[in-house]
C-alpha cells in the first residue's frame, strides 16, 4: 500500500518535472517584459522628452523616419534631428483633451509632437529612436494653416528655374532669384532642394489654399521656409520645408 | 513459486525510474537548446537575418558582396603570429561577425575581413603593449597639453594646425531623400584613413533601402575661427566600412565606429592621433574630446571639452564631457597619459539622456584591431586635395 503511494507520488513528481523542463527549454528566449499602456498624462514615461515640430515625413517602404525640428519658446527651430520608431513604439494623440491611441500613420507634417529618447546620436542632425510619442495638435493640411503662420520664412524670391534632381527621383531643384533675404542668409540665388510631395500654399487675402509642387511655375513670387536654416553652411544642399506662393 | 533477494534498485523503484527520467529529460533538453543556438547564430547571419529584431533588411539582400582583398600594407601579413589571449573575448563567440562591411566610391558593396586575435598579437609584439603611439610630421607644430581644469568647453582657436588638432577632422556627408547635409567629427589614424561613428556612415533602421550615406569628405584641422580655416585641404572618400556587427546586430551602441580610407594621403601633413587599450574601468580619468558641435558656428568651429571618465562595461564607456550634435566621432583621449600622449580610448557616439553621461565604444577588442590595422593602410589611388577657397 505505502509502495503503491510512493509510486504514484514519484510518478506525478516526474510528470510535473518532465513538464516544467520542457517549457522552459522551449520558452527561454521568449520571454517579455510586458510593461502596462499608459492611459494618462500621469504615467511615467523612460527618457527625456523633446517637443517641436513635425518637418517632414518619410514613412514608406523605403524610409521609416521623420525630420524633427526642436523648437524653443520664441525662437523656432533650435536644431533639427532624424527620428525613427522602434517596432513597438506607442503613439498618443491628444483629441478635446483627452489623450487617444493613435498610429505611426497618424504622423503629419507641422503637427506639434513629444517625444521621448533614451539616447541621442551626436551626429548633425541628431539621430535618434523613439519609444514613445504624443500628436498634441493637427498638422498644417488638417489646420490649413501653412508653418509659415507659426514660423518666419527665411526668405522671398522669384523662381527662375525647376528642375528634377537627377541623383534623388523624389526631389526637386528649385533655383530662385532672392529679393528679401533674412537676417543671416544674405543670398543673391540659390539652389534649393524640395520634395516632390512637400507642401506648397497659395496665400489668397488672410487665408491659405493648398496647392502641389505641380503648381509651381517659373516667375512666381515665393516665400520660402527652409527646413534646416542653421546648414546654410553647406550651400549645395539647402532643403526647403515649405513654398508659399505670393499673390 | 522462487523469489529473488531484492537488490537496492528493486527496492528504490520509483527512485531508479526518477534517475532514469531525469537523464533523459536533460538529454533532450540539451539537445534542444544546442539546436535552437547554432540555429539563432550560424544560420540567421549566414541567410543575412538580423539577431535582435531590427533592421529588417540586411546589406546582403540588397547588394551583391564582390571580393575584396586587403592593402599590401596590411599589417596582418607582416606580423604573423600565433594567437594570444589579450582582450576581453565576449564578443569573439561569432568570429564570423569581426569583419567589415564597406561601400567603394563606385557603389560597390565590399567585405573587408579581420583578424582579431592575430592583430592584436601584432600590436603586443611590435609596441609591447595594446597601444599605438601617435604621428607628428617633422615641422608639423605641437600645441602644449591641456591643463588639468574645470570641466567645459573649450574654443581650439588659432591652434587648429598644430599637433594633435591638426588630426581631428570635420567629416561631411549627405544622406537621401532629401539630399540633407550632415557632418560629424572625425580623426586621422594613419596617412589615409579618418575614424568616425558607424551611424554617421550607415544607418538601415531609419532608411533600411538607402542606408549607406554619399559624398564623404573630410577636412583635417578645420576651423573657421582660425586665421587658417582649413589648414591641410580636404579629401574625399574611397571607400568606407562599418562593423558587421553594426549592421546584423541592430546598431548596437558597442560597435558604433566605423573607417573612411581616403583618396589622398593627407594624414601626412595632418599627423595622427595613436590609440589605446586601458584595463577596468577606467573612473576618474580626466578626458578630452574634441570635434565640432553643431551650437558653434553651426559646427563650422572646432571645441575642445574636458571632463571625466565615469565607468566603462566592456566595450563602452561613459564619461560627463560635455557634447552636442556634430560630436559623433570625436576622439576622446587621457590628460597627462604620458606613455601614450594624445592616444584615444575611445570615439565619442551619443548622449546617454539619463543624468550627465555621454559616451562612445572603447578601443578594445575589433576596434582597437581596426585602429591598428588601418594605421598602416596607404590609399591606392591618389587624387589631387580639394582646397576650399
Amino acid at each position: 500500500m505505502q509502495t503503491s503511494k510512493q509510486n504514484s507520488l514519484g510518478g506525478a513528481l516526474i510528470f510535473a518535472l518532465f513538464i516544467a523542463l520542457l517549457l522552459v527549454s522551449c520558452t527561454v528566449d521568449k520571454i517579455t517584459v510586458h510593461t502596462p499602456a499608459p492611459t494618462t498624462t500621469a504615467t511615467v514615461i523612460p527618457g527625456r522628452m523633446l517637443s517641436g515640430l513635425v518637418l517632414k515625413v518619410y514613412i514608406n517602404p523605403q524610409n521609416r523616419f521623420i525630420l524633427f525640428g526642436v523648437t524653443e519658446l520664441g525662437k523656432g527651430i533650435r536644431e533639427i534631428g532624424t527620428v525613427g520608431f522602434q517596432n513597438d513604439s506607442q503613439f498618443w494623440k491628444l483629441v478635446n483633451g483627452r489623450e487617444i491611441r493613435a498610429s505611426i500613420a497618424d504622423l503629419a507634417v507641422g503637427q506639434p509632437v513629444e517625444m521621448w529618447f533614451t539616447e541621442i546620436l551626436e551626429s548633425y542632425p541628431w539621430q535618434g529612436t523613439t519609444h514613445y510619442v504624443k500628436i498634441l495638435g493637427p498638422g498644417s493640411i488638417e489646420s490649413n494653416a501653412p508653418l509659415s503662420t507659426l514660423l518666419t520664412p527665411n526668405i522671398q524670391g522669384v523662381i527662375t528655374s525647376i528642375n528634377e534632381y537627377s541623383r534623388d527621383t523624389t526631389a526637386l531643384q528649385l533655383s530662385i532669384s532672392v529679393t528679401q533675404p533674412s537676417d543671416f542668409l544674405f543670398i543673391e540665388g540659390a539652389t534649393f532642394f524640395l520634395g516632390k510631395n512637400d507642401l506648397v500654399w497659395e496665400r489668397s487675402g488672410a487665408d491659405f489654399i493648398l496647392r502641389s509642387t505641380a503648381d509651381l511655375k517659373t516667375g512666381m513670387t515665393v516665400s520660402v521656409l527652409l527646413t534646416d536654416p542653421l546648414n546654410i553652411q553647406s550651400p549645395e544642399y539647402i532643403n526647403i520645408q515649405e513654398v508659399v506662393i505670393e499673390p | 513459486m522462487t523469489m529473488k533477494n531484492p537488490t537496492v534498485w528493486d527496492k528504490n523503484g520509483p527512485l531508479r525510474f526518477v534517475i532514469f527520467i531525469l537523464v533523459f529529460t536533460l538529454t533532450i533538453t540539451l539537445i534542444f537548446a544546442f539546436l535552437r543556438s547554432s540555429d539563432s547564430v550560424d544560420s540567421m547571419a549566414k541567410k543575412g537575418q538580423t539577431l535582435s529584431g531590427s533592421p529588417n533588411s540586411s546589406p546582403q539582400n540588397l547588394y551583391p558582396i564582390v571580393g575584396y582583398s586587403p592593402p599590401e600594407e596590411s599589417s596582418a601579413e607582416l606580423y604573423p603570429v600565433e594567437t594570444p589571449t589579450l582582450v576581453p573575448q565576449s564578443t569573439s563567440m561569432i568570429p564570423d561577425f569581426h569583419s567589415f562591411t564597406g561601400i567603394t566610391v563606385d557603389g560597390s558593396i565590399v567585405q573587408q575581413n579581420i583578424d582579431v586575435s592575430s592583430l592584436l598579437a601584432n600590436l603586443i609584439l611590435q609596441n609591447g603593449s595594446l597601444q599605438g603611439q601617435p604621428y607628428i610630421p617633422e615641422g608639423l607644430p605641437v600645441a602644449p597639453e591641456v591643463i588639468i581644469g574645470p570641466d567645459g568647453r573649450y574654443a581650439v582657436g588659432n591652434s587648429n594646425s598644430d599637433f594633435p588638432y591638426s588630426t581631428v577632422a570635420r567629416i561631411n556627408w549627405v544622406y537621401y531623400p532629401g539630399p540633407v547635409a550632415s557632418w560629424c567629427t572625425g580623426w586621422m589614424v594613419g596617412r589615409s584613413t579618418v575614424i568616425t561613428s558607424a551611424h554617421c556612415l550607415y544607418d538601415a533602421i531609419k532608411r533600411p533601402d538607402n542606408p549607406w550615406v554619399y559624398d564623404v569628405t573630410a577636412f583635417p584641422g578645420y576651423n573657421i575661427a582660425s586665421n587658417q580655416a582649413v589648414p591641410f585641404g580636404s579629401c574625399n572618400f574611397l571607400e568606407y566600412f562599418v562593423p558587421n556587427l553594426w549592421i546584423l546586430n541592430g546598431q548596437p551602441k558597442e560597435y558604433d565606429f566605423g573607417y573612411i580610407r581616403l583618396g589622398c594621403d593627407i594624414g601626412n601633413k595632418s599627423g595622427y592621433l595613436g590609440y589605446t587599450f586601458f584595463e577596468g574601468s577606467g573612473a576618474g580619468k580626466f578626458l578630452q574630446l574634441i570635434g565640432f558641435p553643431q551650437d558653434k558656428s553651426f559646427g563650422n568651429e572646432m571645441w575642445l571639452g574636458l571632463g571625466s571618465l565615469l565607468h566603462s562595461d566592456e566595450l563602452f564607456t561613459y564619461y560627463d564631457n560635455d557634447t552636442v550634435g556634430g560630436n559623433s566621432g570625436s576622439p576622446v583621449w587621457e590628460i597627462g597619459y604620458a606613455a601614450c600622449p594624445s592616444c584615444v580610448l575611445a570615439v565619442h557616439s551619443r548622449e546617454a539622456i539619463f543624468g550627465s553621461e555621454n559616451g562612445g565604444p572603447r578601443v578594445a577588442d575589433l576596434l582597437l584591431a581596426m585602429l591598428f590595422q588601418e594605421s598602416y593602410y596607404v590609399t591606392r589611388q591618389i587624387f589631387l586635395p580639394l582646397t576650399i577657397k
